[in-house]
């Protein structure tokens, strides 16, 4: 749960800096906000590949915390 | 840290591969016109002094992490803040590097593969190499780094023979001297030369920490060579115009390859050494974005991060920049002022001018 709190704050932090590179260049919101372009023009298969990594990523460390839990409850 | 142990000819290695990478196909110093070929050498030569730098820092603390003397030449809070802020620099420029290779290989060789599938594939490599440690980078350096010569020096040859060489293109040598100064200090020192930076996480895993000065010096100053001769080259053959127009100026050299009617059409060294390069690049980047997380959050297995770390530099190279011309201007206009100068020039100065009144002292 650490390993995926720490990434996840790292990815917000990333993606507000890079946000924040685009104002400094002048950019107004809504063409900031055209940064995630190559994310609207992902077609499903594409999606899905994301979507299951991230799943990968999420699964292990909640099934690694459950076990830890089970096995102090024990 | 893991407990691995690499050696100054592997060091040399990674610094030849890692600083060639994509800079071999891109236009460095091109702002300097003609003289790019003598812009590359002199921001190799105070590259040098930024070497310097970062080993002196080391030898202040041989053994250790930079995340972990940070902290103790300024503090607990404003070193980890420092730390996080360094790693965060390196997966940054992860997966800008990502980026690159991405929009490159979609750009002129797989036009209907989509940006993610070709990002996704080269950060799985990378996530497995970071996940099997330095070692390992380190020997499929060793490999790989013959194959990348032969692909260059084959390269060199064929433009050769090809007698597409105009010299005229390359005079007047030095005719604005202060632009070429310019274009130094504002983006050549910086791209590739002061991002071996991300090798002061590595000099902790030599074996023999006395001979990272003679590895480095040698790695920057054939990688300075080889980069002066491919800009040189780029624009004997293609001319100023031309090459400060292209995106991949070697792609187009590579092109314009013909000998005896039947050997052209040569595109796929360059996608070898693209890929080759860019691999290595993110690697070392992504490994010392582990490293350093592992070391600042106290983690007893590295390994573990590689994943997780992979997949924020993955979905950051897709929304760093919504097109190619974007994240090129951003590179050359905002990168080196706001995030190189800082991280690979004045923390590390002042840091050094820091251990040093401390050790004065002492």
């Amino acid at each position: 749960m650490k390993i995926l709190g720490i990434s996840l704050f790292m990815f917000i932090l990333l993606a507000g800096i890079s946000l924040g590179f685009d104002l400094l260049q002048g950019f107004n919101l809504s063409t900031i906000l055209k940064t995630f372009n190559p994310l609207y023009v992902m077609e499903l298969p594409e999606l899905t590949v994301l979507c299951l990594l991230i799943l990968i990523l999420i699964l292990r460390p909640v099934f690694s915390f459950l076990q830890k839990r089970q096995e102090k409850k024990r | 840290m893991e407990k691995a142990r690499i050696s100054a000819s592997q060091l040399f290695v990674l610094i030849v591969l890692f600083q060639l990478s994509n800079s071999f196909l891109l236009s460095l110093g091109i702002n300097g016109k003609q003289d790019a070929w003598l812009i590359i050498l002199i921001a190799m030569a105070i590259s040098m002094v930024l070497f310097f730098v970062y080993y002196a820092l080391y030898q202040y603390h041989p053994g250790i992490l930079p995340t972990e003397y940070i902290e103790e030449l300024i503090g607990k809070l404003l070193g980890r803040t420092l730390a996080f802020l360094y790693i965060l620099y390196f997966i940054t420029i992860a997966s800008r590097v990502l980026r690159d290779i991405g929009e490159t290989l979609v750009t002129f060789a797989y036009p209907e593969t989509p940006l993610f599938v070709m990002n996704a594939l080269m950060i799985f490599v990378v996530v497995y190499t970071v996940y099997k440690g330095i070692e390992n980078i380190a020997r499929t350096g060793e490999l790989l780094v013959v194959i990348m010569f032969l692909l260059i020096l084959s390269i060199f040859l064929l433009v050769v023979l090809t007698g597409l060489i105009d010299t005229s293109n390359l005079q007047p040598v030095l005719e604005n001297p202060s632009t070429v100064m310019k274009t130094v200090f504002t983006e050549t020192l910086y791209v590739p030369f002061g991002e071996i930076i991300i090798f002061t996480m590595i000099f902790s895993y030599l074996t023999q920490p006395k001979k990272v000065i003679k590895a480095g010096v040698l790695a920057i100053s054939v990688t300075g060579v080889i980069l002066a001769i491919t800009m040189a080259l780029n624009i004997s053959v293609l001319g100023v115009m031309l090459t400060s127009r292209s995106y991949f100026p070697m792609l187009t050299t590579i092109q314009s390859i013909e000998v005896g009617e039947f050997l052209e059409r040569l595109d796929v060294f360059f996608i070898l050494v693209l890929v080759i390069g860019g691999f290595f690049k993110v690697t070392v980047y992504t490994y010392g974005a582990v490293i350093g997380t592992a070391s600042l959050f106290k983690f007893k297995e590295p390994s573990k991060l590689a994943y997780p770390l992979g997949i924020v530099i993955l979905i950051l190279s897709m929304i760093i920049a919504s097109s190619y011309a974007e994240h090129i201007q951003e590179g050359l206009k905002v990168f080196p002022l706001y995030v190189h100068i800082p991280f690979q020039v004045i923390i590390p100065v002042s840091l050094l001018l820091i251990a040093f009144v401390k050790n004065r002292k002492k």
